[in-house]
């Protein structure tokens, strides 16, 4: 899931691992993201009004 | 002297006539169960849960009976429709504790539970006194036959909504700021 | 000191108080609904009058409000008077006129504060005879349900979310009788403290959502002092247990941790307790199918591992006697950390820290006393949610100083907002993303992690020259000129930091921290250091520094270990996936001990289930150093045992901690977290149900109307019924909050020192590490070896308070807030990759794992 928010500094990725199968210890120090073909989602992040990102939606 | 024995005697002859007088007199007792007496509405006898004038029953799963209870014999879970009425999910008596006191009829706020005049409750399995909503829930209104809660109560349930219960204006518009 | 006169007795009382407040330190009953203790006074109510004299000559009086009038010396009051009685009665039986008349299907009957202050008011009869007004109810959310019918306006609502925990989503809407709180439109509360609103409100306008889909009176729940295992921070908690299962949390009052307040993670987390996929059963994983084990044949499993070749992994969500069990077991060489290497490695500078003379580590209440704060590289929200709440309160001090200088008691919360307007204590947060607590920042640098910390030595190095200077670019030298000055001119500066993603911004922080303490003649500096969970502390103190979860993964699959045990650890957490499947498959057995299932469970020979939180005695540690006790709310169902009982030999708890005190040295001073004997009255127990607990003979008459023996307690203080003396001297006993008339958490007043003080004879815990080492020195600034090429990013891991924990992400509650895994990126960074909002994307790893 992408989550685009104008408060996170260019050259810099959050990730939030959720209760999938991403291990925060699987990634550290630099990592690539792609668009990737599946569009499988299962809560979306709708929720995130309460999280980290107390700034507006961008719908780019 | 004299008098002392006149008055035993005395007393001795007319306690016997009276025993004996009661040969001929019709008995007290009956001959219960060939017949039954008559039990006073108002007995504390076996409890029931009632339903109210609508036909739904009248148990709101509030607990007050079960706090009340003095030998605790009574426990129930709350559960909720999808409209918002409250019922028990399961409301349980255990008789073979409950001393018949009536305080859970007394603390009850909706009528729901109710003493009557049975009282031939005798197992000859003390499993078998636990009484299960099943068992308790009669298809009437029992003592009281007008009181229906959720008519005064102002929570919304099916088949009233708010501002519908009594002496209940309609619901504010909030958006308005006239008086 | 002053001394007033209440109803002809003389009493000693804070000048610096309100009369209401003054008179609940006192134990006297006076009714109230707008006033709490943690948000001050504003008279709406009108419940709290008592009648004042001007002096002993004065017959008529007039009627005051109690909480708007100070405790003034020589005050003559009377609560008692007929005149202020009889107003206290028509004030509530106005506030009653539109009251529902739905006590029974409310889920606050029983302990409510407006059932109370009806029934010490007087009022039992309405006389009102026009309609009652109603209102329409709103959807807010999986976690509060909304019935505005019972509102009775006393503004606490909006006063706590708003005011208080800087909430924007409740108002206070229309006018007159027809005022109504809610949202501006149905949706979920965005507050993550919107569950303080069940207890902040007097009534049932907003009552716990979670709660009422498994009800239950709070006189039915069987309770037990317990502590919060959803964060670091360890918040005094009250769950509450019902035929079997865990109902509900609230708040219990600690003086020095959460006070009055909880976040709704620890609010609603506790239902995993619940999840059916519980483990419950010893299991032995034969051919991928599951074979339960009997008690002879886990102790023959148990033995096997007691020989050489066995090494243990901790946990830092496992209390500290399960993990001493555990080391004990193994041998302190053989006992492993349970948190990824890099975490380790923080956790080693965050020790050392800990023992330094010049920092202090700050309870909440002494973080809300902080007047100039700079927060570093740390989501404070998302890591340890109920510091963020007090940091709230931090920036609030300059409202608080400004009060003073004109002379406006704290207590007057209007006043004191109105006059100080967005007036706000200094609140710095350097860090890589935006967070919830900028609205309330006065400054808010968004950087890469490497720059935060570069920064952090900067302002360190402007402080005291003797700190190391970093390279820094001169981008930021206008904020960092500012911090600096706004931390030198702090009486009780706080610097804020985690070990969240790696130590260098821990570093960065303590030398800030030290350039303070040498810049204020070596007074030590509140430094607080975040960690996530609930025992990282207690675990990290008995692990070996050189024992890092990487050695042990790697002697596994070197073989030079060849059994391992897993204590409440999912591994795939902790280390990649490579490694952890490489070192489980080369170990000849596995055996985990866990609540839930995970993907290691899935991976053991053999899974021992492990109690839960509530259903076992436990201290924890939290990020302050600070030990707590967690008592056993209920028995589990089934087989699971605490983690050390299936361990090793001991009887009791207390034979563990006392071991752990003799054995760990961080440890030593644990045994004082422990009740001791004197306090309870001709030795009985402190029972766990209530004196109205109900149904004791009914609630297993249908399996048996034979009722069973009360369960005894062998272990702790406390009983599994209603027998026993509650507890009325030692407050660490101190389970569900009940006074005579008092029914609502309300009562806390009466168990308190004074409103707002410690518990009567309280234990507000341990603070276990001790500072002796006054010889630390600065710690280099790093450089930044990395450095991303055009397709690459910086990782930075994102906590979410709903979600980043792991027992609380199996809360039904929870899962309703939770999100999927996602990443943040920056418009720029999107728009470079093609990606929208929502998309679904791949990240892929390119520095060593």
């Amino acid at each position: 899931m992408v989550c685009i928010r104008r408060g996170i500094k260019a050259g810099t990725a959050l990730l939030h691992c959720g209760d999938g199968n991403i291990s925060p210890a699987d990634f550290s120090g630099l990592i690539e993201v792609e668009k990737s073909a599946t569009q499988t989602t299962s809560r979306g992040i709708g929720n995130l009004i309460v999280s980290d990102f107390h700034e507006e939606e961008i719908n780019s | 002297m004299l008098t002392l024995i006149k008055d035993t005697l005395t007393s001795q002859v007319v306690t016997l006539w009276r025993v004996f007088s009661h040969l001929w007199v019709k008995a007290d007792t009956v001959e219960y169960p060939d017949v039954q007496p008559y039990m006073f509405p108002r007995w504390r006898g076996r409890i029931i849960l009632s339903r109210d004038p609508d036909g739904e029953e009248r148990c709101v799963a509030c607990n007050l009976c079960a706090v009340a209870c003095p030998v605790d014999c009574i426990a129930l879970q709350k559960t909720e429709d999808e409209e918002g009425r409250w019922y028990p999910e399961f409301f349980r008596i255990n008789f073979s504790r409950c001393i018949m006191c009536g305080f859970c009829e007394e603390a009850c706020p909706t009528n729901a539970i109710q003493l009557t005049p049975d009282f031939e409750m005798a197992e000859y399995k003390r499993q078998d006194m636990v009484w299960e909503k099943e068992d308790l829930l009669i298809d009437g209104t029992g003592k009281y036959h007008d009181y229906n809660f959720y008519r005064v109560a102002g929570k919304k349930i099916g088949g009233k909504d708010k501002g519908e219960a009594r002496n209940e204006a309609v619901p504010v518009n909030v958006r308005s700021l006239l008086p | 000191m002053a001394k007033i006169v209440i109803d002809g007795v003389e009493h000693e009382v804070n000048p610096d108080n309100n009369l209401l407040q003054e008179c609940l330190s006192l134990g006297l009953d006076l009714p109230y609904f707008c006033w709490h203790p943690s948000m001050g006074s504003v008279g709406a109510c009108r419940q709290c009058a008592v009648m004042q004299y001007r002096d002993a000559d004065d017959k008529e009086g007039m009627l005051v409000m109690a909480c708007m009038t100070p405790a003034a010396d020589g005050a003559i009051i009377s609560i008692e008077d007929e005149g202020a009685k009889s107003f206290r009665s028509e004030v509530i039986e106005s506030l009653m006129t539109s009251h529902p008349h739905d006590c029974p299907v409310c889920e606050e009957g029983g302990e409510c504060h407006l059932q109370d202050m009806t029934l010490m008011s007087g009022h039992n009869y309405r006389r009102y005879d026009k309609k009652k007004r109603t209102h329409r109810n709103q959807y807010l959310g999986p976690f509060v349900n909304h019935e505005m019918n019972r509102c009775i306006t006393c503004y606490r609502c909006v006063r706590f979310y708003g005011d208080y925990a800087g909430g924007t989503d409740l108002s206070a809407q229309a006018s007159h009788h027809h005022v109504y709180f809610g949202r501006h439109e149905e949706g979920v509360l965005e507050s993550e403290f919107s569950g303080n609103l069940v207890e902040v409100c007097p009534t049932g306008v907003f009552t716990d959502k979670a709660f009422s889909e498994n009800y239950s009176r709070k006189w039915d729940l069987q309770t037990a002092p317990s502590v919060c295992v959803g964060c670091s921070v360890g918040c005094n908690t009250s769950p509450g247990e019902r035929y079997g299962s865990l109902r509900r949390t609230v708040n219990r009052y600690n003086s020095e941790v959460n006070g009055y307040f909880l976040c709704d993670r620890g609010r609603f987390g506790f239902d995993f307790v619940n999840n059916s996929d519980r483990l419950l059963e010893p299991v032995q994983r034969v051919d991928n199918t599951g074979e339960l084990l009997a008690d002879d044949q886990v102790k023959a499993f148990i033995k096997e591992f007691k020989a050489d070749g066995t090494i243990g992994i901790g946990s830092p969500r496992a209390s500290n006697e399960s993990n001493f069990a555990l080391r004990a077991m193994v041998g302190e060489e053989n006992f492993y950390a349970g948190y990824s290497d890099v975490e380790h490695e923080s956790m080693q500078v965050l020790l050392d820290l800990a023992s330094d003379t010049a920092f202090h580590s700050p309870s909440v209440r002494e973080i809300e006393m902080a007047d100039a704060v700079l927060i570093l590289g740390e989501d404070v929200t998302n890591v340890a949610p109920r510091i963020a709440l007090a940091l709230r309160q931090s920036v609030r001090n300059k409202a608080k100083d400004l009060a003073d200088e004109s002379r406006i008691p704290q207590w007057q919360d209007s006043a004191v907002r109105e006059l100080a307007q967005h007036d706000l204590s200094p609140l710095s947060i350097i860090s890589s993303a935006v967070s919830r607590l900028d609205d309330v920042a006065s400054d808010r640098v968004i950087e890469s992690l490497s720059v935060v910390a570069a920064m952090g030595h900067q302002i360190a190095n402007k402080i005291s020259a003797s700190a190391p200077k970093a390279d820094c670019s001169a981008a930021h030298d206008q904020v960092i000129e500012k911090i600096v000055e706004q931390l030198k001119a702090a009486k009780r500066p706080l610097i804020i930091a985690g070990n969240s993603n790696g130590s260098e911004v821990i570093r960065a922080a303590a030398n800030i921290a030290r350039a303070l303490y040498d810049f204020k003649d070596n007074s030590a500096i509140d430094l607080c250091l975040l960690v996530p969970e609930v025992n990282s502390v207690g675990m990290s103190l008995m692990t070996n520094a050189k024992n890092p979860l990487g050695a042990a993964l790697k002697k596994l699959h070197d073989g030079t270990a060849k059994r391992v045990i897993v204590l409440e650890n999912d591994l795939y957490r902790r280390a990649s996936r490579a490694k952890v499947d490489a070192a489980l498959t080369a170990a000849t057995k596995v055996l985990v001990l866990d609540q839930l299932p995970t993907s290691t469970t899935a991976n053991a020979d053999v899974v021992l289930p492990a109690t839960a939180f509530s259903e076992h005695e436990a201290t924890y540690i939290n990020y302050e150093g600070r030990a707590q006790l967690s008592f056993q709310v209920h028995q589990c169902k089934k087989q699971a045992q605490p983690s050390w009982r299936w361990l090793c030999d001991a009887e009791h708890v207390d034979d563990l901690v006392e071991r752990c005190c003799n054995e760990v040295p961080g440890l030593a001073r644990l045994r004082e977290v422990l009740p001791g004997e004197n306090p309870f009255i001709a030795g009985m127990k402190v029972p766990r149900q209530s004196h109205r607990y109900s149904g004791r003979t009914a609630m297993t008459a249908n399996v048996n109307v034979h009722e069973p023996k009360q369960r005894e307690d062998k272990e702790s203080v406390m009983s599994f019924s209603m027998e026993g003396m509650p507890a009325q001297k030692d407050a660490s006993v101190h389970a569900a909050s009940w006074a005579p008339k008092w029914n609502s958490n309300q009562s806390i007043s009466k168990f308190q020192d004074e409103v707002n003080g410690e518990l009567k004879q309280g234990h507000p815990g341990c603070l276990l590490i001790e500072r002796k080492d006054s010889s630390g020195s600065y710690f280099k600034a790093g450089s930044d070896s990395i450095e991303p090429s055009a397709n690459q990013l910086r990782l930075v891991f994102s906590y979410q308070i709903f979600g980043s924990d792991e027992l609380s992400a199996r809360s039904k509650p929870i899962q309703a807030r939770m999100t999927d895994a996602y990443i943040g990126l920056s418009p720029q960074d999107a728009q470079k990759r093609d990606l929208r909002q929502g998309d679904v994307a791949t990240i892929s790893p390119l520095g060593s794992p």
